[in-house]
Formats: C-alpha cells, sequence, structure tokens
C-alpha cells in the first residue's frame, strides 16, 4: 500500500500526533483525556507507518520492542502506588507535591500511573499493528 | 519479627543458591552452614522460655481490613519440630553438598532444598492458619520440584505429578477446612484463639465436616491409607530429598498438624476413629510392603509410611500416655530414618546399586556405614540401649494401659509391624552387610566423609538419648507432649522400666520378627492381584479423568467461533434474565418514560444505527461488514457526546478508529465467508436479537432503577479536594479506582501475550 501522499504527510504528522497526544496525556486530569486516551493517540502514526511503509521499516525506525513498552508501562503503574505503601498508607494512595511547581503544575504519584496506562495501551496496539502487517 | 526474618533469609539463601551455588560453592556452603548454626542457636535459645513453660508470639502486621496477623508461635510443640527441620536441614544441606557434587544441576537442587526448609520451618511456627496453609502447599510445590528433579526420566515426572495432586489436593480439602473453623469461631485465622474455643467448634454443627477435612489434608501429606501409595514412588527423588522430606520433616508435617489441632478435637468421637483406624491400617499394611520389597529406598519407605501410621493412630487412641509415647517416637524414627535413608544413598553411590539381592559384604568394606545401619536398624527394630526401644516400650504401654476398646487390637497389630520391622532389619542387616556373595572382590571403597559422618551423627544420637533419655531429650519432649494436651508435663524417660509385661512384649516382637525373616520366602509369594493396588486404581482414575476431560472438550471446543460466541452470549443472557426475574425488576417496568424528552438529533442517531444494522443483512464481503460496523460504532460514539461524556467518546471514537484499522489489517487473511446461504445465516438471528433485546431491557432497567448510592456524589465532591483534578472520571481511573485500573492493563497486556502466541503459532511447524 505505498502511496506517496501518506507516506510524504506522515513526516510531518508523526510529530504532530505525538504532541497531541502529549497534550491530551497531560490535560486529562482536569480535562477530557488521559493516559489511555494519549496512548491511543500516539500509535496511530506508527500504525499508519506500518501499513504504509512495511513492517520491516517501521522495526528499523522504531527500535524499540513494543512488548517491552508496554511492559514498562505495567512496571511504571504497579511501583507508582508503592510510594503511598512507604508511607504506610494502603498501596496506590495519591500522593502529591504540596506546592505547584511553575510551569509544570501539579506533580504526583497518579501521573507516573496514568503514564504507565499510556505506555501499555501504546505498546500493545503496536504489537498487535506489527504483528499484523509482518508477512 | 525474628522468626520471619530467620525464614526470609532461609527463603534468600535458596534464591542466591539457585543462581550461584555451582559457581561459588566454597563460599556458599559456609555461609548456609552459618545460616543454619544461627537459627538454630537462636532456636537454642529460646529454649529456656519454653522449658519455663512460657510460650513465644511474634506477630506482624498483615491484612489488618480482615484481622489477620501474620503470626508465629513458639511453644514446646513448634520449637522440637522446629529444631527438628533446621538441625537434619543442616546434616542433610552437608550431606547433598558431597551427594550431588557431580550433578551439572546443583544450582537448581541447592535451592529447591532451600525452598523447603524455609516452608517447612514456616509451617511448624505458623500461629495462623492462612499462613499455616500456604507454607503447607509451598511443601508440597517443593516437594514436587525435588521428586521430579531428574525430569527426564518418565517415572520421576509420574511419581512427582501423583505426590503433588495427591498432597496438594489434600491441601485444598485442608483449606476448607480451616474456613469452616474461620466460620465457626470468627477469630481471623488465629490459631490460638481458635484452640481455646473447642466447645464453640463443637457446638457449631461444622466440627465433623472440618475433622473429615482436615483429616484428609493430613492422611494425604503423611501417606496414609488410602493415600499411602505416592511416598514409596516419591522414592524416585535424588537420596538426600528422601532422607530430608519423606522421613524426617514434609511427610512429618501431617503429624504435626494432628498435634497442633489434637487439643481441638480430642473431645470428638470421629476424630478418633479416623485417626486410629487409619493409622492402625497403614502402620499394618506398610510395615507388611517393607517386608516384600527389594529395594532399599523403597523398604525404608514403606517402613516410613508404617511409621507415620504409628503416630496416627496413637493421636487416634488420645490420652496423656498415648501423646507422650508418639512424641518420643517421633524423634526416635526422624534420627534412625534418616540415617538409614542417608547411608542407602551412600551405599548408592559406592556400589551403584540398593537392591538387597545384588549387595553383600559391605561390613568388611564400608565399616563406618555399616555402624550406622546397624545401630540405626537397632533402633528401628527396637534393641535395648537405643531410643527406638525407649519408643517402642511406650507405646506398648500406652496402648496397654489404655481403656479404649480398639486398644487391644491397636496392641495386636503394632506388635505385628514390630515383628515386621525386626524381619526388615534382619533382611538388610545379614544380606547387604554379612552375607558373602557377589561383591566380595569388587573394589568398593568408604563413601567421603560428609556421606558417612552425618548418618553416623544421628545414629550415635540415637544410641546416646537411647541410653539417657531423662536428661537428654524429655524436657524439650515433655513440653512439646504438653502444648498439644491440656495437662502438666507428665512425661518421665528411662531406658530400664523393670521386667514387667512390656518388656516381655518388646522381647517376643524381637524373636517373632527373626522368626519372621525364615519364613520370608513364604511371606513374599503373599501378592495383591494387581487390580487391587492402589497405584493401579490411581492410574485408572486419572485415565478416567482424562477420559471425560477429552469428551467435554470434544464437545466444547468444536471449532467454530460463532458457535462459542453464541454460547456464551445464550449462557449470559440466560444468567441475567434469571438474575433480573429474581430481582423482580420487570414488575416497574413501564415504557412511558422511553420517549419523554425526545430530540431530533437523538432520532437521526438512532436511524442511522438501525439503518447500518438492517444493511448488515444484505452484504457478503466481510470488508464492508467492517465499515458498516464502523458507521455504528461512530454512531454510538456521538450519543455519547450527546450525553455529556466526552473521555467516553474520544475514547470510542479512538477505539473505533484503530479496530477498523486492525479488522482491515487481517481481513485479506480470512476465507471467506462459510455461512452461504441465508437460511444458514437467519439460524443465528434468535441468538442476536436474544442478546440485543437482553442488553437493551439491560440497559434500561438500571435507568429506572438508579438510585444515588452516594458514590456519584462523592466522587463529584472529593474529585478536586482529594484527587486534585476536575475531570472526575480520569480522577476515578487513576486515583480512586486506581486498583481497577491497574487490573484492566494487566488483562490488556496478557492479551497482547496471547496475541502474540496466536499469531506467531504456526501449525505443524511449518515456516510461513
Amino acid at each position: 500500500m505505498k502511496t506517496l501522499i501518506l507516506a510524504t504527510l506522515l513526516r510531518a504528522l508523526t510529530p504532530l500526533f505525538i504532541s497531541f497526544a502529549l497534550y491530551m496525556f497531560f490535560r486529562g486530569h482536569d480535562k477530557p483525556g488521559g493516559g489511555f486516551i494519549a496512548g491511543l493517540i500516539a500509535s496511530i502514526p506508527f500504525m499508519l507507518h506500518a501499513m504504509v511503509f512495511g513492517y520491516e521499516r517501521t522495526r528499523q525506525v522504531f527500535r524499540v520492542k513494543p512488548t517491552i513498552l508496554a511492559a514498562l508501562g505495567l512496571l511504571m503503574a504497579l511501583l507508582s502506588g508503592f510510594f503511598a505503601v512507604l508511607k504506610g498508607e494502603p498501596y496506590l494512595t495519591s500522593a502529591w507535591v504540596t506546592q505547584e511547581l511553575p510551569l509544570v503544575g501539579k506533580i504526583g504519584t497518579p501521573i507516573f500511573f496514568d503514564f504507565g496506562v499510556l505506555l501499555v495501551v501504546f505498546g500493545v496496539v503496536l504489537q498487535i499493528t506489527f504483528l499484523l502487517t509482518e508477512e | 519479627m525474628t522468626i520471619l526474618f530467620c525464614i526470609l533469609a532461609v527463603f534468600m539463601a535458596g534464591f542466591l543458591s539457585a543462581l550461584f551455588y555451582d559457581r561459588h560453592r566454597s563460599i556458599l556452603l559456609p555461609a548456609i552452614s552459618l545460616l543454619f548454626l544461627t537459627i538454630i542457636a537462636y532456636f537454642g535459645s529460646l529454649t529456656g522460655t519454653v522449658l519455663d513453660g512460657a510460650t513465644i508470639v511474634q506477630q506482624v502486621k498483615w491484612v489488618d481490613t480482615l484481622s489477620i496477623q501474620l503470626a508465629f508461635l513458639v511453644d514446646g510443640l513448634s520449637l522440637f519440630f522446629a529444631l527438628l527441620v533446621t538441625v537434619f536441614g543442616l546434616l542433610i544441606f552437608l550431606y547433598a553438598h558431597r551427594y550431588m557434587e557431580d550433578s551439572p544441576q546443583i544450582n537448581r537442587f541447592a535451592g529447591y532444598l532451600l525452598l523447603f526448609s524455609g516452608s517447612m520451618l514456616g509451617l511448624v511456627l505458623s500461629a495462623n492458619l492462612i499462613s499455616l496453609f500456604v507454607f503447607w502447599e509451598l511443601t508440597s510445590l517443593s516437594s514436587f520440584l525435588l521428586i521430579g528433579f531428574k525430569h527426564k526420566d518418565e517415572d520421576s515426572r509420574r511419581s512427582a505429578r501423583q505426590a503433588l495432586l495427591i498432597t496438594a489436593g489434600g491441601g485444598l480439602a485442608l483449606m476448607a477446612g480451616f474456613i469452616l473453623l474461620e466460620i465457626a469461631t470468627g477469630s481471623g485465622y488465629n490459631l490460638t484463639e481458635i484452640l481455646s474455643q473447642s466447645e464453640v467448634v463443637a457446638d457449631s454443627g461444622l466440627q465433623s465436616a472440618a475433622i473429615i477435612l482436615i483429616g484428609l489434608g493430613a492422611l494425604t501429606k503423611s501417606a496414609q491409607f488410602p493415600f499411602h501409595f505416592w511416598l514409596p514412588n516419591a522414592m524416585a527423588a535424588p537420596t538426600p530429598v528422601s532422607a530430608y522430606l519423606h522421613s524426617a520433616t514434609m511427610v512429618k508435617a501431617g503429624v504435626y498438624l494432628i498435634f497442633r489441632l489434637n487439643p481441638l478435637f480430642q473431645e470428638a468421637a470421629l476424630w478418633h476413629h479416623l485417626l486410629g483406624a487409619a493409622g492402625a491400617l497403614t502402620m499394618t499394611w506398610g510395615a507388611l510392603k517393607a517386608f516384600q520389597e527389594d529395594d532399599l529406598k523403597r523398604i525404608l519407605a514403606y517402613t516410613t509410611v508404617s511409621a507415620l501410621g504409628i503416630l496416627f493412630m496413637m493421636i487416634g487412641l488420645g490420652g496423656e500416655a498415648a501423646v507422650n509415647a508418639a512424641m518420643v517416637y517421633v524423634l526416635a524414627h526422624a534420627l534412625y530414618k534418616c540415617a538409614l535413608f542417608m547411608t542407602a544413598g551412600n551405599i548408592d553411590h559406592q556400589t551403584g546399586t540398593r537392591r538387597i539381592s545384588q549387595l553383600s559384604d559391605l561390613s568388611r568394606k564400608m565399616p563406618l556405614t555399616a555402624t550406622t545401619v546397624a545401630l540405626a536398624l537397632a533402633s528401628m527394630a527396637g534393641v535395648l540401649p537405643l531410643l527406638g526401644f525407649v519408643g517402642k516400650e511406650l507405646l506398648y504401654d500406652a496402648l496397654y494401659h489404655a481403656a479404649d476398646p480398639f486398644a487391644i487390637v491397636y496392641l495386636a497389630l503394632l506388635f505385628l509391624a514390630g515383628a515386621l520391622f525386626t524381619a526388615v532389619s534382619v533382611d538388610i542387616l545379614y544380606n547387604a552387610f554379612f552375607k558373602t556373595g557377589k561383591l566380595r572382590d569388587q573394589p568398593i571403597r568408604e563413601g567421603q566423609l560428609l556421606l558417612t559422618l552425618p548418618p553416623l551423627l544421628l545414629a550415635v544420637v540415637s544410641l546416646l538419648t537411647g541410653i539417657a533419655p531423662g536428661w537428654t531429650i524429655a524436657p524439650l519432649l515433655k513440653w512439646s507432649a504438653a502444648s498439644i494436651q491440656d495437662f502438666a508435663p507428665t512425661m518421665k524417660l528411662k531406658l530400664w522400666h523393670g521386667f514387667n509385661f512390656v518388656f516381655l512384649l518388646s522381647l517376643a516382637t524381637l524373636l517373632t520378627g527373626v522368626g519372621l525373616y525364615f519364613l520370608r520366602k513364604w511371606l513374599r509369594r503373599a501378592q495383591k492381584p494387581p487390580w487391587a493396588s492402589a497405584d493401579f486404581l490411581y492410574d485408572q482414575l486419572i485415565a478416567g479423568s482424562e477420559f471425560v476431560a477429552q469428551y467435554i472438550t470434544g464437545k466444547i471446543q468444536n471449532g467454530y467461533l460463532r458457535r462459542y460466541i453464541a454460547t456464551v452470549i445464550i449462557t449470559f443472557s440466560m444468567l441475567l434474565l434469571a438474575a433480573m426475574a429474581h430481582g423482580q425488576v420487570f414488575q416497574s417496568f413501564s415504557t412511558a418514560p422511553l420517549l419523554e424528552g425526545l430530540q431530533i438529533y437523538e432520532l437521526v442517531i438512532l436511524a442511522l444505527i438501525v439503518l447500518a444494522t438492517g444493511f448488515l443483512f444484505r452484504v457478503r464481503s466481510r470488508l464492508i461488514v467492517t465499515a458498516t460496523f464502523g458507521i455504528i460504532g461512530y454512531s454510538i460514539a456521538l450519543a455519547y457526546t450527546l450525553f455529556s461524556a466526552p473521555d467516553v467518546a474520544i475514547t470510542q471514537f479512538l477505539a473505533e478508529t484503530l479496530t477498523l484499522i486492525l479488522l482491515i489489517l487481517i481481513i485479506h487473511r480470512l476465507p471467506s465467508y462459510t455461512l452461504k446461504t441465508s437460511i444458514a445465516r437467519l439460524k443465528y438471528l434468535p441468538v442476536a436479537i436474544l442478546f440485543g433485546a437482553m442488553m437493551a431491557v439491560t440497559a434500561y432497567v438500571m435507568l429506572l432503577q438508579e438510585k444515588d448510592t452516594g458514590s456519584q456524589a462523592y466522587f463529584l465532591e472529593q474529585s478536586i479536594p482529594k484527587g486534585k483534578g476536575q475531570n472526575a472520571v480520569n480522577v476515578i481511573l487513576v486515583d480512586f479506582r486506581a486498583l481497577d485500573t491497574l487490573g484492566e492493563i494487566t488483562v490488556l497486556t496478557v492479551t497482547m501475550i496471547g496475541i502474540i502466541a496466536l499469531l506467531k503459532f504456526k501449525p505443524n511447524n511449518k515456516k510461513a
């Protein structure tokens, strides 16, 4: 499925999709968005890439194994809950930096948890795509 | 905390050994020995307190919300067993270090062995039924791994599976029994609390069921009739394992359990009859089978089964004297049996065979081993200055003076078993050690020190404690016996009880045993028909369950995806229907609110969905079906946006898009539709209508029944102060209900692994 238009567009679209995914991720706590949605959005350009250029090319460009990403995400979500255990609270209780930081805003363990969700969704969708485009 | 730390340290040592033992033996062997010595010293330091009649409880916070605490208890009984586990553990580890030194997989072996040691230590010290159960199953698991250690051998694998099925299966019964105890007492599985409430348990009506279930656990673990057959088969394990797990410790776990729970059930007749009958039967049968075997290890296995039967029988008898006698016999048996197993391994190691008919002349070739075996066998037969004699005297004495009407039967059977033990001892000692035969001119030498010294040490301890039982072992054993009875310690041990009836009985046992030895040809001819052997019945049972499983699988797994889906949908709908009928939700059913406030744009979406669904019936191409489904999906997402659920809508849009792309990717790999005729497709129309109607009714009922349980308001209110986010949906996902999300992403990852397995799997191993 080599189409010149899509191939050219992808070059421009990929960073756009990624930034949009990050945007959706960070705004998720206050407005519609979040890790799950961001993970899905981030995977779209790579899916298209695999469809246009074929699995081999995408794998070379992508370098990291999607399974590793998914595993890392799961690990991150798991670990984010242990911070509370160290403080003697039930597992997965959220903990926040008390002061709002300039530019960044609120920082707390749910962000890491949500980023874990993002990575899992991203990794899983890409792995399935790669498997399906592989011949 | 210290006890928990001890157990974890042993597990840690096991983990390190499993990784590095082979390469760093010179560091790990002393380190692990030191660890064992430290633990022994620690428990030794507790002896003083326990001998004053005190108990020590160490508690660590565990599942606080269910009021379950991780607690450890040191009283006479658990201290005795803990010392047994650690002292024997150290000796066995030293022995195994030499015995397994040429094994390429010594890492694995050392790791498993230490895993077992830690679990067994935890088992005997647990003051909580949940942790006791976990350690119980861990010992079954490590036993499985060790029996199947020679995993290339089909026999080993079969034996390992058999042992696991029986002991872990019994463990499940045990768990059920523990749960019944918890229901009856409501004590948070706290052992000490449960033990103090025997009347409550007796009045609860659950007592008999609990006794049977817990009894099943103990009988399977300790290889009692009718579950006795796994233990002789477990001899497929390397010898250090047999010496440790299958003589001194793991099979004693069942004994430990009935000791431990004796105060709870000692008033119940069922408890005594169950244990007494199973014990007496196993004792007699095991002794008889031992005499018929030729392989040293199998002989020892059957005598172990028999000795465990004696212990069960004594608890079945009940009473002070019986418990005292059983406690002494536990130690006597552990000492001589472990020594015998180690020497059997030693003989195997040096001569290459364990069959008595192949052995001879060993007294001249292996003098140290011969001394050990002579002492240990003398203890097993119950010859005068050894601990086995003291134990046997106590057993006879308890049975002779007991008021129980069955005691006389038990006494007669014990006499028979004792005589058979003697006959077995004579057989081994004469034929393997003193007879001149095939091995006379073979260059056979004594094994290395680590192979000969540990068993010799145990045999010598058998002798010393036999000569002076009063001040060597009585102090600990009397508190051990007292902790499972409600009497003050009464045990007084001495070697010589005077020339009385019991002594005469002991003497007669020895003489009868020697007599039986000469009848061996006749005794060995008596064989059961093969169809009556437990092993055969076990195989039939397994084959039967495999047959049934295959039959059911053939029926259910028919290979048609649409039938699977139909089955799932019909079952689900029926269950839902039954639940709703049960909850009487249909009474308040009215269609009036359906049309209330209906907007024109909602109708448009509805029409879109209906049209697309109708269109599905006409198309034959998968691509168009997929696209049509896309329309339906997007319409639903549109509906979400109308009803102000933007998060759900975005997710639906994205999921719909991605599904479409993924479906297009696989569509060209699929075969064309198999249901070609319209009539064949109509077959599934009722299923589709049923499911659709069911979902619609469910959604509608939920809408009608919606009552604010307070959670909705709670989440909306607390989203900003507690979750620091204005988007309540996301705050619920990543904070309030983060555990649910964690579960979901785990499922997602597992699904991915499943998909990888499915797509990477190529039937017939053909490369595509």
